[in-house]
């Protein structure tokens, strides 16, 4: 009886392993591509913003030559819209802009002009309307 | 109703806000008209990391008058600066003059005419419909400036996550300007009634920016920056912010679609009960002690 309950034991904790994995292994194909959070911290007079606040740059590797690309924030203090679009690595626009609405919700961009196994990099510009010093903490996957 | 609108479209500063709001757009599109010539700067230049094709399928599209409206209409920044002059033309010229007309006793001839029922109906009505065409006649003019500037052309182009056509973009552009003028509508019959009570004209005259533009921008700003969780929910309530649901329909999923339309039509249906309940005091309470 006993080794029939640590039997089926062993087989619960087996299969629960397998589901982590292949719940894991779907993740990384689901957000292959797509850069890691950073936080972009924006001034009401600042122009276009590619330095994190942290100091270094979010970028992530383009995959394919699709003209779209993604964008997702996950915190977001300001109440209006802050523009995004996507540069190469000299800063130069690769894409059109996009606003990011809300927290949780992935927006998809357009005009997106780069091609792939190049990475490109995040910049962020805050809405004309934005008073003071407001911070997004964002992804971005350019595809 | 029409007279008092005639009465209103015939004055100068009508015009001048009509002037003011079409070059809004003209801003707008002289900004995107910008963009084409970086993206056919970045054609000319060598850089190797450049999608010629979807590039040049870009630049088509800018020769496309439709395309530049919609991206006034759906691009921010300058849609807000529309709106709030449209808001702050309403406050300053129209929706305290029955306050106006009130404490200079022009008011107590048309009440003891027509009854103060008529006259505030009458006065709102005329309003509505001039403030109305006010937002056609200057969406009118940024349209034909835009369609002269950059031609016609009767063909399908990427819009957020659509490829829509010339006439699936006619409507958007038409649902954002009437959902402005539903906005618009309910502000000035809240406005008007609001004023009213307010009894002081410079009060009055500015509420329409404090109560619609100002106040809801700051508390949604501060409630963003004290709860971060739940403060992007009550911005949904800002008027600037859903009065772009028109827009958050070509951005967003579905799913998100739904809960930017529910929220709008929460927003704008609260809107409905206040403005009919304003109305209703107002006329309870001026029926009576008007003169």
């Amino acid at each position: 009886m006993s080794i029939m309950f640590r039997q089926s034991t062993i087989k619960k904790k087996t299969a629960a392993v397998f589901i982590l994995l292949a719940v894991f292994f779907a993740a990384q194909i689901v957000y292959a591509g797509c850069s890691d959070y950073a936080s972009f911290t924006l001034h009401s007079d600042d122009n276009w913003v590619w330095k994190t606040t942290a100091g270094n740059h979010l970028r992530a590797l383009k995959e394919t030559n699709s003209s779209k690309y993604t964008v997702q924030a996950n915190v977001m203090t300001m109440w209006c819209d802050p523009s995004f679009r996507i540069v190469n690595s000299n800063n130069q626009s690769r894409s059109g802009t996009v606003s990011i609405k809300e927290t949780g919700t992935v927006f998809q961009g357009s005009d997106n002009i780069g091609i792939r196994n190049y990475y490109y990099y995040a910049s962020v510009k805050p809405s004309s309307w934005q008073v003071g010093t407001d911070k997004i903490k964002l992804r971005f996957n350019p595809k | 109703m029409i007279e008092q609108c005639r009465r209103y479209l015939l004055k100068g500063y009508t015009w001048a806000a009509i002037a003011v709001l079409a070059g809004t757009g003209f801003i707008s599109t002289y900004f995107s008209y910008n963009e084409k010539m970086m993206l056919m700067e970045q054609m000319d230049s060598g850089a190797d990391d450049l999608n010629r094709e979807v590039l040049r399928d870009i630049i088509s599209e800018y020769d496309n008058g439709l395309t530049y409206l919609l991206r006034f209409l759906t691009n921010g920044d300058l849609y807000y600066f529309y709106v709030t002059a449209a808001v702050i033309f309403a406050g300053l010229f129209m929706s305290s003059e029955m306050l106006r007309e009130k404490d200079n006793n022009y008011g107590n001839f048309c009440v003891a005419r027509q009854g103060y029922g008529n006259l505030l109906r009458n006065s709102c009505g005329g309003m509505i419909l001039c403030i109305s065409i006010v937002v056609m006649i200057s969406t009118v003019l940024i349209f034909t400036g835009d369609m002269i500037f950059a031609g016609y052309r009767h063909c399908i182009f990427s819009f957020g996550r659509y490829q829509i056509s010339f006439g699936q973009g006619i409507l958007i552009a038409l649902g954002s300007v009437i959902f402005l003028m539903i906005f618009l509508a309910l502000m000035m019959i809240i406005s008007v009634s609001v004023s009213m009570f307010i009894k002081n004209l410079i009060l009055a005259r500015l509420f329409p920016v404090l109560a619609f533009i100002l106040i809801p921008v700051v508390m949604g700003s501060t409630l963003a920056n004290v709860f971060p969780a739940t403060g992007q929910f009550f911005c949904r309530f800002i008027p600037l912010e859903y009065l772009g649901t028109v827009t958050d329909l070509l951005y967003y999923s579905s799913e998100n679609q739904k809960i930017s339309v529910i929220c709008a039509g929460a927003a704008i249906s609260m809107l409905t009960v206040i403005a009919v309940s304003a109305a209703y005091l107002n006329k309870k309470r001026f029926s009576r002690d008007y003169i």
